[in-house]
């Protein structure tokens, strides 16, 4: 029986299953599902609804403030690439650091992981999904006020080509988004699963983007105003920008050709530094995260 | 007759919460901030006014509020989300007595971990025993007696204090206070800027009170988030994590 192999219910032969045999490609879907529901707190009580909702008005916010300046008349408030910078970075923060820890520290402080390991799941398929449904997540959370933005701007603009022209500038906001999406995930699924602790993940994640992204913007800051005038943008503001993973996201964008002006100086020819570091955050934080699941049982 | 302060439970608490990798969580952002503070030193001209703003700024709007919001919460809140607290509600011990003992367990780690590193970053950065690093330092520790006091209540009132006190502490002290002039006479993070402020003027805190106000405000949320703290604790329910 060719199906056996990819059996998943032990067959302890009190009683005999002839059903079909779900194999680990739908453990697999189940887990990126079931975890993605979590990360929204459906399927939970209301209280766990509370943060995802408060947060995703929040970002929701400045798009519907832009729909109605656009519909009087106003051009359009918010850019696509950033959104309103602060807001995201303050949100987003707010939204990985309470959310990441539901989806990695209830499953380690309450022993289950010895369970999915003993289904043909293999050790990188469950931090694979979870990061599958997280990033999903933040997806969603990022891009459905963008979606709103172009929707509440085009329903006041005239004309195919003002139509087209916003279509243009929506598409490389939607791939920041989507940077943002991959790195954000990452990062604090991996900071989340060093505590079973609810508490202190949270309070990891939080540390973590908050902190440096206070420090970036202060050094920038401190850095700009310190600065003898008539000086070029000093070596000090373009590296200070690589402390944290929202300036480092941001460096990165314009480095990539965005021209709409954030915290971040123009990197220039640290464009190129912005990008590498990233990338090695990134795989950092994947690696990472594939290495803590490498032992099953693990508490 | 004993006091309300219980050496056993503080015993175990300070054991619980600065236990294996957890204190470096905690010293981890300090470290951060007097690191800063030597950096900036070491490269920038000494009259540029940065003091002010790296230890006004990071420290009282950073170091501060999340440090106490990970210890406040996490005294009391560690227990009752995994459901240890029927155990030390079950032992003779007044629930005042509870919350007095584990606020002075916290708070004392909040004053290791914040106020302690703000002095020290505020006389590396000034050179000596100045007005701002004993203004900061006054500042930090008034901070840390409200925001703990603040956090033990909230861990009480809810199984999520954390996600709770991570909103207060990033939308209403991070962006409310600082944008909406009337939110700063409700915002711990400006009380302790008045604090400074008062004993250290300086325009780079962009303090908005004043020490009357500050010090008034500040004792009126401390003592009552204590005493809701103790009410709540006195007519507690163990409730299950609900799915």
């Amino acid at each position: 029986m060719p199906a056996e192999a990819a059996g998943v219910i032990h067959d302890l032969g009190y009683r005999r299953y002839e059903g079909p045999r779900l194999g680990r490609a739908q453990i697999v879907r189940a887990l990126v599902w079931h975890s993605f529901r979590t990360a929204f707190g459906l399927g939970r009580s209301a209280k766990a609804k509370v943060v995802p909702v408060i947060v995703l008005f929040a970002m929701c916010l400045p798009a519907a403030v832009n729909a109605f300046a656009v519909a009087r008349g106003n051009a359009r408030l918010v850019p696509y690439d950033t959104y309103v910078p602060v807001l995201r970075a303050t949100v987003m923060t707010i939204f990985v650091a309470v959310q990441a820890p539901e989806l990695m520290s209830r499953d380690l402080r309450s022993h289950v992981l010895p369970l999915y390991f003993a289904r043909p799941l293999r050790k990188t398929d469950y931090p694979l999904a979870k990061y599958l449904a997280f990033t999903a997540a933040c997806l969603v959370v990022i891009e459905i006020p963008l979606v709103l933005l172009y929707l509440g701007t085009i329903a006041s603009v005239h004309g195919g080509s003002a139509v087209w022209g916003e279509t243009r500038a929506l598409i490389p906001g939607l791939l920041v988004g989507l940077m943002w999406a991959l790195v954000m995930a990452a990062a604090s699924l991996l900071l989340a699963s060093l505590s079973g602790r609810r508490g202190y993940a949270t309070g990891s994640v939080a540390i973590f983007f908050f902190l440096t992204y206070t420090l970036a913007t202060l050094l920038i800051n401190v850095e700009r105003n310190g600065a003898a005038p008539g000086m070029a943008a000093s070596t000090a503001v373009k590296v200070a920008g690589l402390l944290s993973p929202f300036t480092l996201l941001d460096g990165v964008r314009r480095w990539l050709g965005g021209t709409t002006l954030d915290q971040v100086p123009r990197p220039g020819s640290f464009g190129i530094l912005y990008l590498l570091v990233l990338l090695a955050l990134f795989a950092a934080c994947l690696g990472g995260l594939a290495a803590r699941f490498r032992k099953a049982g693990l508490s | 007759m004993p006091g309300p302060f219980n050496p056993t439970i503080a015993m175990i608490t300070l054991r619980a919460v600065i236990s294996r990798r957890r204190a470096l969580l905690f010293a981890i952002t300090p470290l951060i901030l007097i690191a800063l503070t030597i950096v900036l030193k070491a490269s920038r001209p000494p009259s540029a006014p940065w003091p002010g703003r790296i230890l006004g700024d990071f420290g009282f709007s950073v170091l501060l509020p999340l440090t106490a919001l990970i210890i406040g919460t996490g005294v009391l809140g560690a227990e009752i989300e995994d459901g240890s607290v029927i155990h030390l509600l079950a032992t003779p011990v007044r629930r005042s007595s509870v919350i007095t003992t584990k606020f002075v367990v916290a708070l004392a780690l909040t004053i290791v971990f914040t106020a302690v590193p703000e002095l020290i970053a505020g006389l590396i950065a000034t050179g000596g025993l100045t007005r701002l690093a004993v203004g900061l330092f006054a500042g930090a520790l008034a901070g840390s007696v409200i925001y703990t006091a603040v956090f033990v209540m909230a861990s009480v009132l809810t199984t999520r204090a954390i996600a709770v006190g991570l909103l207060y502490v990033l939308i209403w002290e991070g962006v409310l206070a600082n944008f909406v002039g009337g939110a700063r006479v409700l915002s711990v993070g400006h009380y302790s800027l008045g604090v400074a402020n008062a004993i250290a003027p300086n325009p780079d805190l962009n303090a908005g009170l004043t020490l009357a106000t500050s010090l008034f405000m500040g004792a009126i949320v401390t003592v009552a988030a204590l005493a809701l703290a103790v009410r709540r604790l006195s007519a507690f329910a163990i409730k299950g994590e609900s799915a």
